[in-house]
C-alpha cells in the first residue's frame, strides 16, 4: 500500500534549517496539504519527497520501502510543478506520453494511456497543441496528466493554483479533489492558501520554521490549533498576552481577567489567549451566558462583504468581531456602545 | 514638440546607423567599381573584380583554413561556455561568486588580440615548438569563448529549470533528460553560439597576425598580406563577400532561431 | 560540499582550464619574455630593463601616450553618441527593435577588416567621397588618413556598436514604471532623466566606458591601415617589433605595458564613475 512516511528528515542550507526534523505519515488514499507561511520548509520538504534535494539527516519509506537514496526518476512519484514545467518544445500528447516513452512503452500504448489522460482532465482533444497555444487552467491539466500518466504511487503538487485567477482556482478545488477521489491516488499539496487547504485536504500539515506544527483534519487544526502559531496562522483571530492564574484563568496586564482553555499551563506561567473574530458576539445587550464580557465602544467598521469586521474599544484592549452581513445581526457605526463577548471555549491559551 | 522631438530622434538614428554601416556599404560599392586603383571615383559597373579573386587559388585556400580553425575554435568555445553557463544558471549552484565568476570567464574580451597572439607564439618559442595550426585556433578559441557564453547566458535566462525535474519525476535519467529536454531547448542559443564565434572568429585579423605560416594563412591573413603589397578594387570584392555570408548569417539566425543577442 | 557544489566546478572546470592554459600560461610566458635581454640591451638574469628602455626614449613615450589620447578620445565621443541612440532605441520594441540591434550586430561580424577599407575610401584626400568635394573647392584637403582625427573617427565607429548594445541592455533593465511612478510625482521629462534614468543607467555607463576605451586601446586594424607608421601605437608597436625589427623581448615588454596600462585605465574609471553609483 502506497503509503508516505517520512522520519526525522532535516535539510540543512548554508545558514539555515530548511527542514527540521521532520517527521509525518501519508497514509494510503489520503490527501495530505503542506501549509505554511513563505519559507517554512514545505516547498523543500516536497522536493525531497520527489527526490530533487537529498535530506541531511533522516529517511523516507513508501510503500514500505526505503526511498531516500533513490533519485527521482526511479521513485515513481508524479510532480505537478508550481510552473507547470511543461515541456514547450513538446505537444501535448508528447508531455503526457513522455513518463510512459522514458519507461520503453510501446507507442500504442502510449497514445491510448495519454487519450486516457486526457479524458481524466477533460481535455479531449487538445493532444495536438503545443502548451504555448494553452491557457493557464488548461496547461495546469495537462501538468496534471501528465503526473498522472505514469501511474505514480504518489501525487505531488507544489502551488499548482497559485498562478491562476480566483474563479478558476475555485473549479481547480474541486477538479482536483474529484479526479484524486476517482483514481484512490495517495497525494501531497504545497500552499500557502489555508482556505485551499482545509479544502481540499483530507489531512492539514502546518509547518513553520522547518518543523511540523499539527497534522489533523482541517476542522481539528481550526477549532483545537495545538500550537500558539497554528492558532495565529489559521483564520483570523484576536490575541492577548497575560499570565496564567489558575486553570483555565489568565490575567492580562491591565488587570482584566479571561476564562478560557489551556491544558497542563501552570499557574504564573506567561501566555496568549486567542479567540477567532467570528467568535466574538457584539451585541447592545450583555450578553449574560458568556465568562468574557466586556462594554465596549465600535472604533472602526470594516465592510467585507459577507461579513462585517468591527474593532471594538473594551477594557483598553483592541478587538475585532466578525459578524456576518446578515438581517438577523445587529449593525453598529462607528462610536456605537455595546457589549462583545466570548465563551471560554472559544478561548484558548498558549504558552509563550 | 513632441514631433519634432521624434523627427530630430529618428533622424540621429539614421544618421548613426550611416556612420556604423556606411563604411561596409561603400566597401560593396567599391568592389564594382571598374577602375584598377583603390579607392577611386566610380566609372561603372563591373563583377571583374569577383571574377579575379577566382584568379588567386590562396584566397580560396586561405577562406578554408580559417573556416577549420573558426569551426574548431567554435566547437571548443561553445562546449565549455555551455556547461560553464550551465553550471552559472542552475538554481542551486553557489550564488556567491557567480557574479565573479562570469566576469572571470569574459576576461579574454579585454585582453588585446595582437596580446593573445603574442603570448601564444611566445609560449610556443619558450617550448621550443612551432605555433602551427593548433596555436592559431587556441588564440581563436579563447578569445570567442566569452561571446558564446554571453549568448548561451541570454539563452539559459529563459530556461526553467524545473522542466529537467518534470523529466526526471516522470523517469527520465539525467542522460535522456539532456537529450530529450536541456538540449533541444537550449539547441537555438548554442547554434547561435556557434554561429556568432564562427563570424568573429572567421573575420579576425589580430588573433592570428604572428600565429600564420605559409600553410596555415586565414583569409584575414591573406588579405592583409595582398594590401600590404598592393590594393585593388578585387580586396574589396573579398571583403564584401564576406559582408554578404555574415549578413546571411545574421538574417537566417534571426528569422530561424529567433536569438535576441540582448536580453 | 555538496554534490550539487561538486557538479557546478565540474562544470566550470572546461572554460577554467581553457582560460588558464590558453590565456594565463601564455601571457605568464610573455610576461617571462619580457624580462629577458636582447639584441640591443645586454643584463643578466630578469630584469625590467625593457620596460625601462621603453619608458626612457620620447619616441616610444610619444606611442604610449597617443594610445591612452586615442583611446580617451574614441571613449569620449562614443559614449555621449551611443548613451543618446540607446535611449531612442529603447522604445523601440519587436520587430523594430529587433532589426536595430541586428544593423548594430552587423558591422561587428563584418569584421574591423572590412570595415577599414571602406574608411581608407571614405578617408581618402582623392577619394570618391571626399575627392569631389576637394575637386568642387568646397573643402581644402582634410588629410585624414595618416592623422590621428582619421583613426579616432574609425575607432568610434568601430567601438559603437558594442557601446550602443551595452548602454542599451542597461537601459532595457530600467523598469518602465520607475518613470511612470516619477511622472505621477510629478517629475518633468528633465527631472526624470537626471534623477531616474541617468542614476540607474550609471552602471551600464561604467560598464561601456571600460569596454569601449579597452576597445580603443587593444585596436590594432585602424591604427594599422588608417594610422600607418606615424601614429604607431602600442598594439602596432608590437607588430613592428615582431615583424619589423624582431624584438620579441621588447614587443613583450611592449604588449606587458598595454596591459599595464589598460588594467590601470579601468581602475581609474571604475574608481570615476564608481563614485557616482549608489548600490
Amino acid at each position: 500500500m502506497p503509503e508516505l512516511v517520512l522520519s526525522h528528515v532535516t535539510r540543512r542550507f548554508s545558514g539555515h534549517t530548511a527542514v527540521d526534523d521532520l517527521s509525518l505519515t501519508v497514509r494510503d488514499g489520503e490527501f495530505v496539504c503542506l501549509l505554511g507561511p513563505s519559507g517554512c520548509g514545505k516547498t523543500t520538504t516536497l522536493r525531497i519527497i520527489a527526490g530533487f534535494e537529498h535530506a541531511d539527516a533522516g529517511r523516507l519509506t513508501l510503500d514500505g520501502a526505503d526511498i531516500t537514496r533513490l533519485p527521482p526518476e526511479k521513485r515513481e512519484i508524479g510532480v505537478v510543478f508550481q510552473s507547470y514545467a511543461l515541456f514547450p518544445h513538446k505537444t501535448v500528447a508528447e508531455n503526457i506520453g513522455f513518463g510512459l516513452k522514458m519507461r520503453g512503452r510501446p507507442k500504442g500504448e502510449i497514445a491510448k494511456a495519454v487519450e486516457e489522460a486526457l479524458a481524466l482532465v477533460r481535455l479531449d482533444g487538445l493532444g495536438g497543441r503545443y502548451p504555448r497555444a494553452l491557457s493557464g487552467g488548461q496547461q495546469q491539466r495537462v501538468a496534471l496528466a501528465r503526473a498522472l500518466a505514469i501511474r505514480p504511487r504518489l501525487l505531488l503538487m507544489d502551488e499548482p493554483l497559485s498562478n491562476l485567477d480566483a474563479q478558476l482556482r475555485e473549479e481547480m478545488r474541486v477538479e482536483i479533489r474529484r479526479i484524486q477521489q476517482s483514481l484512490g491516488i495517495t497525494a501531497v499539496l504545497v500552499t500557502h492558501d489555508q482556505s485551499e487547504a482545509l479544502a481540499m485536504a483530507d489531512r492539514v500539515a502546518v509547518m513553520a520554521k522547518g518543523r511540523l506544527q499539527q497534522m489533523a483534519a482541517p476542522a481539528e487544526i481550526y477549532e483545537a490549533p495545538a500550537t500558539a502559531f497554528v492558532g495565529g496562522f489559521i483564520g483570523q483571530v484576536n490575541a492577548l498576552e497575560g499570565r496564567v492564574e489558575s486553570d483555565g484563568l489568565l490575567v492580562l496586564p491591565n488587570g482584566t481577567r479571561l476564562a478560557g482553555q489551556g491544558a497542563g499551563l501552570l499557574p504564573g506561567a506567561a501566555a496568549r489567549a486567542m479567540v477567532k473574530q467570528e467568535r466574538l458576539s457584539l451585541s447592545r445587550a450583555e450578553p449574560a451566558a458568556m465568562p468574557n464580557r466586556f462594554p465596549c465602544r465600535v472604533a472602526e467598521r470594516i465592510y467585507l462583504g459577507g461579513s462585517i469586521a468591527y474593532r471594538c474599544e473594551a477594557a483598553g484592549l483592541s478587538l475585532t468581531a466578525l459578524l456576518p452581513n446578515h438581517p438577523l445581526f445587529e449593525q453598529f457605526v462607528p462610536g456605537d456602545e455595546g457589549w462583545i463577548g466570548w465563551s471560554a471555549a472559544d478561548c484558548a491559551f498558549f504558552p509563550l | 514638440m513632441k514631433m519634432f522631438g521624434k523627427l530630430a530622434g529618428g533622424l540621429y538614428l539614421v544618421l548613426l546607423y550611416l556612420f556604423v554601416a556606411g563604411p561596409l556599404l561603400f566597401v560593396i560599392a567599391t568592389s564594382f567599381n571598374p577602375a584598377t586603383s583603390f579607392p577611386a571615383r566610380f566609372e561603372g559597373l563591373t563583377l571583374s573584380w569577383y571574377a579575379a579573386i577566382l584568379q588567386r587559388p590562396e584566397f580560396l585556400s586561405a577562406a578554408g583554413t580559417s573556416a577549420l580553425v573558426a569551426a574548431l575554435a567554435s566547437t571548443v568555445a561553445v562546449l565549455v561556455a555551455f556547461l560553464a553557463a550551465y553550471a552559472l544558471s542552475r538554481r542551486s549552484g553557489g550564488a556567491g561568486g557567480r557574479g565573479a565568476m562570469a566576469t572571470l570567464l569574459a576576461s579574454p574580451l579585454l585582453v588585446p588580440q595582437v596580446v593573445i597572439s603574442l603570448a601564444i607564439l611566445q609560449l610556443a618559442s619558450a617550448w621550443g615548438v612551432g605555433t602551427g595550426f593548433w596555436g592559431l585556433v587556441a588564440a581563436h578559441a579563447v578569445y570567442v569563448m566569452p561571446f558564446a557564453l554571453r549568448l548561451i547566458l541570454t539563452g539559459l535566462a529563459r530556461f526553467d529549470f524545473a522542466v529537467e525535474e518534470a523529466s526526471r519525476s516522470l523517469g527520465g535519467g539525467w542522460l535522456a533528460t539532456w537529450r530529450e529536454v536541456t538540449l533541444p531547448l537550449l539547441r537555438p542559443s548554442l547554434v547561435a553560439g556557434f554561429t556568432f564565434c564562427f563570424i568573429l572568429s572567421f573575420v579576425n585579423l589580430p588573433l592570428s597576425l604572428f600565429l600564420t605560416g605559409p600553410d596555415t594563412a586565414t583569409l584575414p591573413i591573406v588579405m592583409f598580406a595582398y594590401i600590404e603589397s598592393r590594393i585593388d578594387p578585387m580586396i574589396a570584392a573579398v571583403a564584401s563577400l564576406i559582408v554578404l555570408a555574415a549578413g546571411t548569417a545574421t538574417i537566417l539566425l534571426d528569422r530561424f532561431l529567433h536569438v535576441r543577442l540582448v536580453d | 560540499m555538496s554534490a550539487a557544489r561538486t557538479l557546478d566546478w565540474l562544470l566550470l572546470l572546461p572554460s577554467l582550464l581553457l582560460l588558464a592554459l590558453l590565456m594565463g600560461l601564455p601571457l605568464a610566458a610573455m610576461l617571462a619574455t619580457s624580462l629577458q635581454p636582447n639584441v640591443l640591451l645586454s643584463f643578466t638574469g630578469p630584469a625590467l630593463d625593457n620596460y625601462s628602455y621603453l619608458l626612457s626614449r620620447g619616441y616610444y613615450l610619444q606611442v604610449i601616450w597617443r594610445t591612452l589620447r586615442m583611446a580617451g578620445e574614441t571613449t569620449l565621443f562614443a559614449i555621449p553618441l551611443g548613451y543618446l541612440a540607446a535611449m531612442l532605441l529603447r522604445n523601440l520594441s519587436g520587430r523594430a527593435g529587433n532589426l536595430a540591434i541586428m544593423g548594430l550586430t552587423f558591422p561587428i561580424l563584418a569584421g574591423p577588416l572590412t570595415v577599414v577599407l571602406g574608411w581608407m575610401a571614405l578617408l581618402a584626400d582623392g577619394g570618391p567621397f571626399l575627392g569631389p568635394l576637394v575637386e568642387a573647392g568646397l573643402i581644402s584637403p582634410p588629410r585624414l588618413l595618416g592623422s590621428e582625427a582619421g583613426v579616432v573617427i574609425s575607432l568610434v565607429q568601430f567601438v559603437l556598436p558594442f557601446t550602443v548594445l551595452t548602454l542599451y541592455t542597461g537601459l532595457r533593465q530600467i523598469q518602465p514604471q520607475m518613470h511612470e511612478a516619477a511622472q505621477s510625482l510629478g517629475a518633468s521629462g528633465t527631472a526624470r532623466f537626471l534623477h531616474v534614468t541617468l542614476p540607474l543607467s550609471l552602471p551600464s555607463v561604467l560598464s561601456a566606458t571600460i569596454i569601449t576605451f579597452s576597445l580603443a586601446a587593444s585596436s590594432f586594424i585602424s591604427p594599422h591601415y588608417l594610422g600607418g607608421a606615424g601614429q604607431l601605437t602600442l598594439t602596432t608597436l608590437v607588430s613592428q617589433f615582431i615583424m619589423a625589427t624582431f624584438n620579441a623581448e621588447l614587443a613583450a615588454a611592449a604588449a606587458g605595458l598595454l596591459l599595464l596600462l589598460m588594467l590601470a585605465s579601468v581602475v581609474v574609471i571604475t574608481a570615476v564613475i564608481g563614485r557616482f553609483v549608489r548600490p
